[in-house]
């Protein structure tokens, strides 16, 4: 979900980009082994929730840029709708709300 | 799914780009360290501690596409081929025993596809379709008058063309001419179809205007090669038709002899309107109120923007109006559209449909008990190699890693039994049809196609599931420990595939015995239908079918001929009674009708023209009255005789002699009845006689005769044929038979099927016999040590013998228990088929028991014996 948040902001990313995006927004809570980013945008392209386009980067370095498909943002609006569901009932029951 | 399967076809360069990635990361996270301050060395390394373990993730996320899958199995098969390769005699074994079973299938597969399901060959659009006529609900073969067709040829939209056909033989040639089956059709007709001629052209819808006015020919294509030399000149030529001289214009193309292509093969067509000029003595086509008169098959293809269910509708309300314009013609009852598949007609289909059932199940059974052997094989090999396993076990491999690898092997053995099974079915399906004795055209039929193909396949996975799945589980079933630490090994096996083993044995027993009862039930069912009483007297009985209807004779010509005939043929040594008619019993053709009394009952039945000796040369006995007179027959005065059946249902109760009768033909004067004989069945011997009624037969109409002789009827045939070629040697003599081979032949399809099922069945039991065998067999050198111990505590060999077969005959005792309770159901969904027979019939099913329990004796004390036999120290020391 991370990375699809990542994406709607940003439209095209490349996947050091994607790293540095989470983190950022992040404000470096969630710290995770960077590499492990590669297996989700394998998993990611596979379920056709991303697509991944060649093309070079400002360095003139061939880098690959990530952009979400239709399906992708339907599948981000859903997980989004859900999350809020699940936050805010733990934000009613902690009597936050 | 799609798109895993691309991922993984393209996995060589996405595992490129993928480094490519990872690269570019590391390099662009050193270079953020480097902006910091960082050294180039201590950058690149703070990069990779960051990014983690890049080997670890390549992996992880190469797994992804789902690839270690697709690697293990080709690994799977590699490691499966090189087993069996070492041990070939095994693997040869399961291979062919599988093979007879999937070659079983699918030969039944592709000949009940051909009939049924298929395509014809030279159809590729699939948008032709039949248009089938209804008699009192059913599908009819004989209820679209010609007339009727040509109103549905010009009214109905929803066609691109609707033809008929008609057939009947033809006598071909001048001198001693060939009796050919051919097509009368309508001159659209092989356009409808989309058939091109392979030489010179087939009939335009002009040759089929005015009567008699085009006589062309159009030939089949395996006789233009048998008698022209497939030479494009044939072309233009002259060919004699019933002494009618015809001009071949082309030839139809090759494999093409009739729209239901399994049926009659057709070798030359005409078309319909020369149908008067061939034929001048029968009915024309305009005239359909006669009985006699073979009624056109309708065939069409379908619009672009229609459908079956359109046409459908649209024939209907054609036929609806039909029925009220008030023609003088048979009841019409409606007619259906339906898609013309398979190489028999629609009706047929309709007829044999359960029929095809059964034989559709039949070679499963043979399937499964070949798979039920397989799996003993393989249950034994894979229980030697029970250690292998629990080693395997031991250091981590899951139990469905190990279930797939043996998976593997079963599927390559499968494979290897496809093979060898469908290139065995063409085999089988040619035999299956040669036992069956029908014309059938092999050429349409057995052609390999992608649907045997698949057959094949489908039951090899089937079988690989049956008989690869079940054993693999149960050898994997393993618990680690003991059998590590067991240090000789062997001892009793586990239980789990011991226990699967002793339930194949019974299911083999249960199926074999289900087999073999129904195949004897047929058997017992064919025999009693032999023994039925026809009514009359076939013995001694010959006939001979002359049709002068074939040549050009007058009415006073064919009258001249049959009385010579008849003449001639009583002057024969030994013969004491001649007789004509126009049609004589089981011979495959009947003409049906209603009959009505003047009260309004009526009653079904075959209406035969017979001449007044009939009843005295077939020995069919007179109940009541008396026949014909030679006068009667000569004027047609309108008299008749009765079946006894025919006339109970007209006149309960009453005296039939003097009543009047009607049939549905209103051309048809009622006639008197003057006399009731006895019943006769007419086209099968296990029929219920529906009734016949006699008219005095008009001599010029005579079509077969009778001759009863007291010499051998067979002698006699030769006899006749020679007065009929004296008489005219351009005569076709049509049929010539003695009544003991027209009965044998009624029963052909009876016969085939008793064949069949006998066949499968001993297979089956011979398959049967080798699965105990072999697990016998399995279980005396797994119990020899066992078998040592008691002979050394003082049990005699017989003692071993009996122990050993005794649990084989208990397993075979349980097997015949269900075997009957199975055959028990088999007979009672079959009872229709069978002539004659209460569904338990005792003596088949006991019978098959006893096959089968002696059969299981035999293969469980060849073994037992071998252990009974050991020597005493060589059995301790085993292993």
């Amino acid at each position: 979900m991370l990375v699809l948040t990542a994406l709607e902001r940003r439209i095209t990313l490349h996947g050091f980009g994607i790293a540095e995006t989470i983190e950022q927004a992040s404000t470096a809570v969630l710290h995770v082994e960077e590499g492990s980013l590669y297996p989700a945008l394998q998993r990611l392209l596979l379920k056709g929730w991303i697509s991944g386009e060649w093309s070079r980067t400002d360095a003139n370095r061939r880098a690959r840029y990530y952009r979400l498909t239709p399906a992708g943002r339907h599948e981000l609006n859903r997980q989004l709708e859900s999350y809020e569901r699940v936050t805010g009932a733990i934000a009613r029951v902690l009597g936050m709300a | 799914m799609l798109r895993r399967l691309w991922f993984l076809l393209t996995r060589g360069r996405r595992q490129r780009e993928l480094d490519d990635e990872m690269r570019l990361h590391l390099e662009l996270r050193a270079a953020v360290y480097q902006r910091d301050g960082m050294a180039g060395e201590e950058a690149a390394r703070k990069a990779r501690v960051r990014f983690g373990n890049r080997l670890k993730l390549r992996e992880e996320s190469v797994d992804v596409w789902g690839l270690a899958a697709v690697d293990d199995a080709a690994g799977d098969l590699r490691h499966a081929f090189r087993r069996l390769q070492r041990q070939p005699g095994r693997a040869l074994v399961v291979v062919l025993t599988l093979a007879i079973g999937i070659g079983a299938t699918t030969a039944m597969f592709s000949l009940i596809d051909a009939m049924l399901f298929k395509p014809a060959p030279w159809d590729s659009t699939g948008r032709l379709a039949w248009v089938v006529g209804l008699d009192g609900g059913s599908l009819s073969p004989r209820s679209v008058p010609y007339p009727d067709y040509l109103a549905y040829r010009d009214r109905a939209t929803a066609w691109a063309g609707l033809a008929a056909e008609g057939g009947t033989a033809m006598a071909v040639g001048t001198r001693d001419p060939q009796r050919l089956l051919g097509g009368v059709v309508s001159g659209n007709y092989f356009e409808v179809l989309g058939l091109r001629a392979e030489v010179g052209r087939t009939f335009t819808p002009a040759d089929d205007v005015a009567p008699g006015g085009h006589p062309v020919v159009v030939l089949g294509h395996s006789l233009w090669m048998g008698q022209f030399g497939s030479s494009p000149r044939a072309v233009g030529e002259r060919l004699t038709i019933n002494g009618q001289p015809f001009t071949i214009i082309g030839v139809a193309p090759r494999g093409f002899t009739n729209v239901a292509f399994a049926t009659d093969p057709n070798q030359l067509w005409i078309p319909m309107a020369m149908y008067s000029t061939l034929m001048p003595n029968r009915a024309t086509l305009n005239q359909p109120a006669s009985p006699q008169w073979p009624r056109v098959r309708v065939v069409g293809r379908l619009a672009e923007d229609s459908s079956i269910a359109a046409a459908d509708a649209e024939m209907r309300v054609i036929s609806n109006g039909l029925e009220t314009a008030g023609t003088p013609r048979d009841k019409q009852r409606g007619v259906r559209v339906l898609s013309l598949r398979g190489g028999l007609t629609p009706w047929e289909q309709a007829d044999l449909g359960p029929m095809f059932g059964l034989l559709a199940i039949v070679p499963l059974f043979v399937l499964f008990v070949a798979c039920a052997n397989a799996a003993n094989v393989l249950i034994a090999y894979h229980q030697a190699r029970r250690r292998e396993f629990a080693m395997r076990r031991a250091i981590g491999a899951s139990r469905g890693r190990l279930v797939r690898q043996l998976l593997a092997e079963s599927f390559v053995l499968a494979i290897g039994a496809a093979v060898v099974g469908a290139a065995a079915a063409p085999v089988l399906t040619r035999l299956i049809v040669f036992l069956g004795d029908v014309p059938i055209d092999l050429i349409a039929l057995l052609t390999p196609d992608r649907r045997g193909l698949v057959a094949a396949t489908v039951t090899a996975v089937g079988a690989i599931l049956i008989f690869g799945l079940a054993p693999a589980m149960a050898a994997t079933r393993v618990d680690v420990l003991p059998i590590l630490k067991e240090e000789g090994t062997t001892a009793t096996g586990s239980r789990g595939p011991a226990r699967l083993r002793r339930a194949l044995v019974v299911a083999q027993v249960a199926l074999s015995l289900a087999l073999l009862v129904i195949a004897g039930l047929f058997l017992q069912s064919l025999s009693r239908t032999l023994r039925v009483d026809p009514g009359f007297d076939p013995r001694g009985l010959a006939v001979v079918g002359v049709d002068t209807g074939l040549l050009s004779y007058t009415s006073e010509q064919r009258a001249d001929f049959a009385a010579r005939f008849l003449e001639r043929a009583s002057g024969l040594a030994g013969v004491t009674a001649v007789a004509a008619a126009d049609v004589l019993p089981l011979g495959g053709v009947r003409y049906s009708a209603t009959l009505r009394s003047e009260s309004g009952t009526s009653s079904p039945a075959s209406l035969v023209q017979a001449s007044p000796a009939y009843f005295t040369t077939l020995a069919l006995p007179m109940v009541r009255g008396r026949t014909f007179t030679t006068a009667e027959a000569a004027t047609d005065v309108p008299v008749a005789i009765i079946s006894a059946s025919a006339a109970q249902r007209l006149w309960p109760g009453e005296d039939p002699l003097g009543q009047s009768v009607r049939t549905d033909d209103p051309n048809q004067p009622p006639r008197q009845v003057i006399g009731v004989v006895r019943d006769s069945t007419w086209l099968f011997l296990d029929e219920v006689p529906a009734g016949t009624l006699y008219f005095p037969l008009p001599p010029r109409s005579a079509a077969v005769f009778a001759v009863r002789s007291r010499e051998d009827p067979a002698k006699t045939l030769a006899s006749l044929r020679d007065i009929a070629r004296a008489l005219d040697p351009n005569v076709p003599v049509t049929q010539a038979q003695t009544m003991a081979e027209r009965i044998d032949r009624s029963v052909n399809l009876r016969r085939a099927l008793v064949a069949l099922l006998g066949v499968l069945g001993a297979v089956t039991l011979i398959l049967a016999a080798i699965g105990i065998y072999g697990v016998t067999a399995h279980g005396v050198s797994v119990r020899t040590r066992e078998v040592g111990i008691r002979m050394a505590l003082g049990a005699r060999a017989a003692d071993v013998l009996r122990l050993i077969v005794r649990e084989n005959v208990r397993l075979s005792f349980v097997g015949i228990a269900i075997g009957l309770g199975l055959s028990t159901v088999g007979a009672a969904v079959l009872s229709s088929f069978l002539f004659g027979m209460t569904p338990r019939d005792g003596a088949v099913f006991l019978g098959g028991a006893f096959v089968l329990c002696g059969v299981a004796a035999v293969a469980s004390y060849l073994p037992a014996r071998r252990a009974a036999s050991l020597d005493l120290l060589r059995a301790l020391r085993h292993e």
